[in-house]
Order: structure tokens, then C-alpha cells, then sequence
């Protein structure tokens, strides 16, 4: 059996096309670390223009209140109002005008040198508003600031800040910054959950109709093993391939990133947001308000999804070869299969996070989503559907055996 | 004792019945020669023996395995090269020759006679894709020869092979069976078959229409001469010759290959005028086409 999956561990190794695809996936990935920098910069320079105009409003707003208070009474200081009204009055004032400039500064990433003191402001002028929020003090005027949504934002961009000050994490100005390991989680994310599908299926789908098309499966069939042994073999050599050939891709990815973008910690938090079943990198504006939001260790995330992901590498390959080894024409296995196992991905792609429901809501499991799914509907979600796949793969490979014992199968 | 004994084998594809509960054995050491006409269903039994497909009905057992129920070591002493040489055209001939020795456990010496038995040593580190149709048959060939099989199952084995390869092929056939290799030779041309087989098996419409052992090689002549009597006097006193005077000129015998230099020796003498030898096929020939006549 070792020397059978050899052999087809070689026809896997020197086959073009194999090549070929592999080599695409990695030029994809070293190629999107770049683009996400330039994509990264444009989105900053974007928002701290946003900053700026928000800045010079909020001043003109805050001159403008001012002048309306100086109308009414004599002798007000403009930059304080202290002594002069009641308490009460002060604090709106100041919960007003810092909501006005602080929803769009947190936009913009905190500088690096000297972003814990900021984080540290932050957080103190957050937990003010929140405090504010909550006794009903900020003006009615301000529309920004007067929903629950708004107060489940503040609330979990005050944890964000807490988890960054208290692990010392620089944060990230975007999700898209493509430091070594939010590049790795943006890849296993959004590439992987179509990259993935579609790997498997144009290098495994065909890995007994080219060799029916070339003739070579002969070769096979004479080696004194039972026939499934030939089935076992070509299916262990497929999935170590694949599984070997995408762990070289991401590490690829991730040590090019780290080289280039540095690697970034090991810690950053990652937001799941539990109500839309939906992963991110936690920047440093929460990207969906009124949804619980949680955060994990973008390290751990990762490993997570990787193990999941290996399951889902193993689930599929099986599915593609088993399907491949009744199909005769090469050229229809590189189509139908690749067409019918990236469909739900693309299903996926297409779904707005939060309005994924039914069926939608469970494929993220299957692409590259589990831990959303973990995290969103609970563990035992995720080992039904674990359960779920070992069954199908149970059921292929009985299919498979009968079909290959007692029908002509492949020739 | 019986290296493959099949019996009451059928096959259909799309309800078409293309092998109709054939029969027949090969006796173990011997050179046994496959024939039919193209469509007689000369490889699908081949296939069917070796296991590529599996019959709807009846039994298939080398070397005393069921080739069903004990598929590993049934085909633990066969290889061949069925219908066309079983390669893959991206790998080098190295490459290919590897698959055997590694799915075989054969040794790299093993490997290295083989590649200079077939005389491929030039083109091993070509892919095979580039290979002319002889060099892939040779390969194909020394594939099957890698596995060291006791059952040697060779379909078509001179298809795109020159003289010299096919000559060089009768030999390798030869000496293999002398080494006690079991050979099951499908092949259209007959006078292939006929120099080499102990035995032929005959197949039409998916059954088997003939079994019978080969006599020994004897081609048939048309000797031109003065004294036709006189030749086929003659030729009476080879035991085994088959004369018969066609006309007064022109008399027509059959020898085997031992016997040919005597019954030449014995014709050519001065008094009998001999103008002209002409060789007129082999027997094989004529038991072809007496069995396939519709055919033909």
C-alpha cells in the first residue's frame, strides 16, 4: 500500500496541471499581501481625511453652541463654561462634542509611538459616553448617540481597548494591514473558502479519469492488491498532497507577509460577532454595531480554523475522489466537480454575514467559516456537523467499495 | 497443472452479450496464441482475466486463485501489456519503469536488465509522450517483464514494433517460455502466432470456436518443376510432409521448419528440374480461415 500511494504521490508531484494550480494559488496569495498594504494605505488615508473634516466641524459645531450660550447669558468662558452653569448642563456639553470628533478619530488607528496613552484617553473619554448614554445625558439633538445600537458599539469598543491596553497589542489601522498573522486569518477567511474547493476538485477530481483517458489505470489494475486497495492508495496520496501542498501555500503566505509587514502579535484580538455568525480581525472600530461581540486571540482563532479546515480537506477529498473514480473524461471531471463543490462557497461569497439563513447558515462549517459557526451557534453545532461529514464519508466510502468490487468501475 | 483456467466466463456491456460462456485453459510453461477476428472480443477477455472487468457470470482462476476472491494473489503471477502499453506519457521511461518496481518490490538491478533488455537505455530520461508507437511497446513490454510474472499476458505485443523489434520480441517470447513463462499471445498476425504457439485458442462473436494444440510449424510450398512426380516421390519419404500433385508441373507440400532443409535437400536435385519454390502461408492461416470464413 506505501508503495502504491508512492507512485501516485510521484504522478501527483510531476503532473503539469498540478503544478500549475499550485503554483497559481501561491502567486495569488504573495501577490494579495502586497495589494491588501496598498489597500490597507488607501482606506487610512481615506479615514484620517474623514478626521480631519469631522475635526473642523466639530469645532465650528462647539464655537457655535458656544456663542448661542454667550448670546444668552454675559460673560461665559467659551472653552469651559465653568462656574456658570449648572453641572448638568456642563456634561452634556462635553459628551456632545467629544461623540462628534471620537466616532470618526477611532476610525484612524492610533499612532504608533504613543497609541497607549491614546488607547488609554480612549477608553477613559468611551467610558464617560457610556456612562452618559446610560443616564440620559447626552442632548436629543445628537442623533449618533441616542440608540442601543450605539451604546452596544461603545460598549464593545471599550473592551476592544481594554484587551489592547491590558496585552500591551499595538492595534491594527485596518482589518486589511497584511502583517504575518491577520494576513494568515484574512487568507483562511475569504481566499481559502473558495481556493480551497476548488484546489481539491482540479487536482483529485481527475486522478482516475486521466489515467482511464491515458490508459495508464491498467497499470494499476494488474497490481496483485484488492481493488479498493488502488482506491485507498490514489485517495491517502491525494489528501496527504493537498494537505501538504496547502500548508506550503499558507506558510508561504504568512512567511512573506511577516518578512515584508512584519508578523504582528500573536494576540491581536479577533472580533466574533456571535449574532451574524461572523469573524474579523478586530480593528479599531468594531465593524457591525448591535451584535454581541467577543474577542479571541487571532493564534488561537487560526489554529482552530486550521484543524477545522484539515477536517474539511479530508471530508472533501474523499467526496471529489470517490465521485472522480466513476467519471471516465478528465475534462468532465475538472468541470462538474470544481462547479459543484465551489457552488455553496460561492453561495456563501455572495451572502451578507447576518443574512445567511438555513442551509446558507450551516455551509460556512464546510468552507472555511467553522468557527464562526463554533462560536456563533455553539460546539455542539459544530460536532453535529462533524458527525454530519464522518456519516457522508462513511457512506462514500461503503458506496465506493461495493461499486469497485462488484462493477467495472474505473475501466 | 493449469496457470488459467476459465470457465463458462460472459460479459455484456449495455445488455450487448460481447463474451458468451467461454471456456478454455493454459497449461502452465505454455506459449498459447489468442485469435479472432478485431471485435471477436479478444481483449475483453484478456481484460476480463487479468480483473480489469469483472464478469457477469462464470469463473476465472490462475494459478489456482479465483481471480474474484482472491484477486492479490491471483495476479501475483500475472503481467502483461493489454490492449496498448499501460503508460504514463508526462513521466520519463525511468519514471515509468519505477511504478513497476516499486508497486512489485523489485530491486534497481532488476530494473537496470530490463532497460537493457529492451534496449531503452538511450531514452529512459525521455517522457514517454515523445516515445515512437515501438518505443512504447518495448517499454510496455519491459514493464511487464519487470514484474517477473510466471503469466505473461501480451495483446497485440508487435503493434508498431520494426522488423528488428519484432524479431527481437519472438526471441524474448521464446526465451521466456523456455524459462518456464507461461505466454498468452492475442495477435492478428498469424504467422507471428504461428512460429511461436504451443497452442491457439480461437474466438469469434465471444466464444470460443476452436482449442486445439499447433502441429508442428508446417508452411505450405508450391514447387514449379519438370519432373512434378518425381518431386513428389520424393517428398514421400518425409514422414511428416503433406504432398499432393496439382498438375503436371506444380506440386504443393507441407513441411514443419525441422523437416524443411531435408525435403529442400531432396527436391533440388538436377533430374527433377525445379524452376521455382514458392512459400504459400501457413497452416494457422488456413485453419483461419476455414474457422472465419464468413468474416473473410
Amino acid at each position: 500500500m506505501v508503495s502504491l500511494i508512492k507512485i501516485e504521490w510521484t504522478r501527483l508531484l510531476k503532473n503539469k496541471k498540478n503544478l500549475m494550480i499550485l503554483g497559481l494559488l501561491l502567486a495569488l496569495v504573495l501577490l494579495l499581501s502586497f495589494y491588501n498594504k496598498k489597500l490597507n494605505d488607501g482606506i487610512v488615508l481615506r479615514r484620517n481625511n474623514m478626521y480631519e473634516l469631522s475635526v473642523t466641524y466639530s469645532m465650528m459645531e462647539r464655537d457655535a453652541i458656544a456663542r448661542e450660550y454667550t448670546d444668552t447669558l454675559e460673560g461665559v468662558d467659551p472653552e469651559t463654561f465653568d462656574g456658570i452653569y449648572p453641572e448638568e448642563n456642563q456634561k452634556r456639553q462635553d459628551y456632545w462634542t467629544r461623540d462628534i470628533t471620537f466616532t470618526n478619530k477611532q476610525w484612524v488607528a492610533f499612532r504608533r509611538d504613543g497609541w497607549l496613552d491614546e488607547a488609554k484617553a480612549t477608553l477613559d473619554k468611551d467610558r464617560n459616553m457610556k456612562e452618559g448614554l446610560e443616564q440620559g445625558l447626552i442632548r436629543e439633538r445628537n442623533s449618533q448617540v441616542r440608540d442601543i445600537r450605539t451604546l452596544q458599539e461603545l460598549d464593545n469598543r471599550i473592551r476592544l481597548n481594554e484587551y489592547l491596553v491590558e496585552h500591551g497589542i499595538v492595534p491594527l489601522k485596518t482589518e486589511y494591514e497584511p502583517m504575518a498573522y491577520p494576513y494568515l486569518f484574512y487568507l483562511l477567511g475569504t481566499v481559502f473558502p473558495l481556493a480551497l474547493p476548488l484546489v481539491v476538485c482540479l487536482v483529485c477530481g481527475d486522478c482516475f479519469a486521466a489515467e482511464v483517458e491515458e490508459g495508464s489505470i491498467k497499470s494499476w489494475m494488474l497490481v496483485p492488491v484488492r481493488r479498493w486497495g488502488i482506491y485507498y492508495a490514489k485517495l491517502a496520496a491525494n489528501f496527504l498532497f493537498i494537505f501538504l501542498s496547502l500548508a506550503v501555500v499558507l506558510g508561504t503566505g504568512f512567511l512573506t507577509a511577516g518578512l515584508f509587514h512584519g508578523f504582528g502579535a500573536a494576540d491581536y484580538p479577533v472580533s466574533v460577532f456571535y449574532d451574524v455568525g461572523h469573524l474579523n480581525m478586530a480593528a479599531t472600530v468594531p465593524e457591525a454595531a448591535g451584535v454581541t461581540v467577543d474577542y479571541l486571540p487571532v493564534a488561537k482563532a487560526i489554529w482552530q480554523m486550521l484543524l477545522l479546515d484539515g477536517l474539511f480537506t479530508l471530508f472533501l477529498t474523499v467526496l471529489v475522489v470517490s465521485l472522480g473514480s466513476f467519471i471516465r473524461q478528465a475534462n468532465t471531471a475538472t468541470t462538474v466537480l470544481p462547479l459543484l463543490f465551489t457552488a455553496p462557497a460561492m453561495l456563501l461569497l455572495l451572502a451578507e454575514p447576518g443574512k445567511r439563513s438555513g442551509l446558507v447558515s450551516r455551509i460556512p462549517l464546510c468552507y472555511g467559516y467553522t468557527y464562526d459557526i463554533l462560536k456563533a451557534y455553539g460546539r455542539d453545532e459544530v460536532y453535529l456537523m462533524a458527525m454530519a461529514e464522518a456519516v457522508i464519508i462513511a457512506l462514500v466510502f461503503i458506496v465506493t467499495k461495493v461499486a469497485v468490487k462488484r462493477k467495472d468501475w474505473i475501466c | 497443472m493449469k496457470i488459467l483456467e476459465v470457465e463458462h466466463v460472459t460479459k455484456s456491456f449495455r445488455k450487448k452479450k460481447v463474451i458468451d460462456g467461454i471456456s478454455f485453459s493454459v497449461g502452465e510453461g505454455k506459449v498459447v496464441g489468442f485469435v479472432g477476428p478485431n471485435g471477436a472480443g479478444k481483449t475483453t477477455t484478456l481484460k476480463l482475466v487479468t480483473n480489469i472487468l469483472i464478469p457477469d457470470s462464470g469463473s476465472i482462476h490462475i494459478a489456482g486463485f479465483n481471480i474474484l476472491k482472491e484477486r492479490e494473489k491471483a495476479l501475483a503471477n500475472v503481467a502483461g501489456v493489454i490492449e496498448n502499453p499501460a503508460l504514463y506519457m508526462e513521466l520519463s521511461g525511468y519514471d515509468n519503469l519505477r511504478f513497476i518496481q516499486r508497486a512489485y518490490g523489485k530491486s534497481k538491478s532488476d530494473m537496470e536488465q530490463v532497460i537493457e533488455m529492451i534496449g531503452l537505455g538511450h531514452a529512459m530520461r525521455q517522457k514517454t509522450g515523445r516515445y515512437s508507437l515501438g518505443m512504447k511497446q518495448r517499454l510496455g513490454l519491459g514493464m511487464a517483464l519487470l514484474a517477473d510474472p510466471k503469466f505473461l499476458i501480451l495483446d497485440e505485443p508487435t503493434n508498431g514494433l520494426d522488423a528488428s523489434g519484432i524479431i527481437e520480441l519472438r526471441a524474448l517470447i521464446c526465451r521466456k517460455a523456455k524459462e518456464g513463462t507461461t505466454v498468452l499471445l492475442s495477435s492478428h498476425i498469424l504467422s507471428e502466432v504461428d512460429r511461436i504457439a504451443d497452442e491457439v485458442v480461437f474466438i469469434k462473436d465471444g466464444k470460443i470456436v476452436e482449442e486445439s494444440a499447433m502441429p508442428p510449424l508446417r508452411k505450405k510450398y508450391l514447387v514449379k518443376a519438370g519432373d512434378a512426380k518425381g518431386v513428389l516421390g520424393q517428398l514421400a519419404s518425409i514422414r511428416d510432409a503433406e504432398a499432393v500433385l496439382v498438375n503436371d508441373t506444380t506440386v504443393e507440400f507441407r513441411v514443419g521448419a525441422g523437416d524443411f532443409a531435408k525435403a529442400m535437400r531432396l527436391v533440388c536435385q538436377e533430374e527433377y528440374q525445379v524452376q521455382d519454390i514458392q512459400q504459400e502461408g501457413t497452416q494457422l492461416e488456413h485453419v483461419y480461415q476455414d474457422i472465419f470464413r464468413e468474416d473473410a
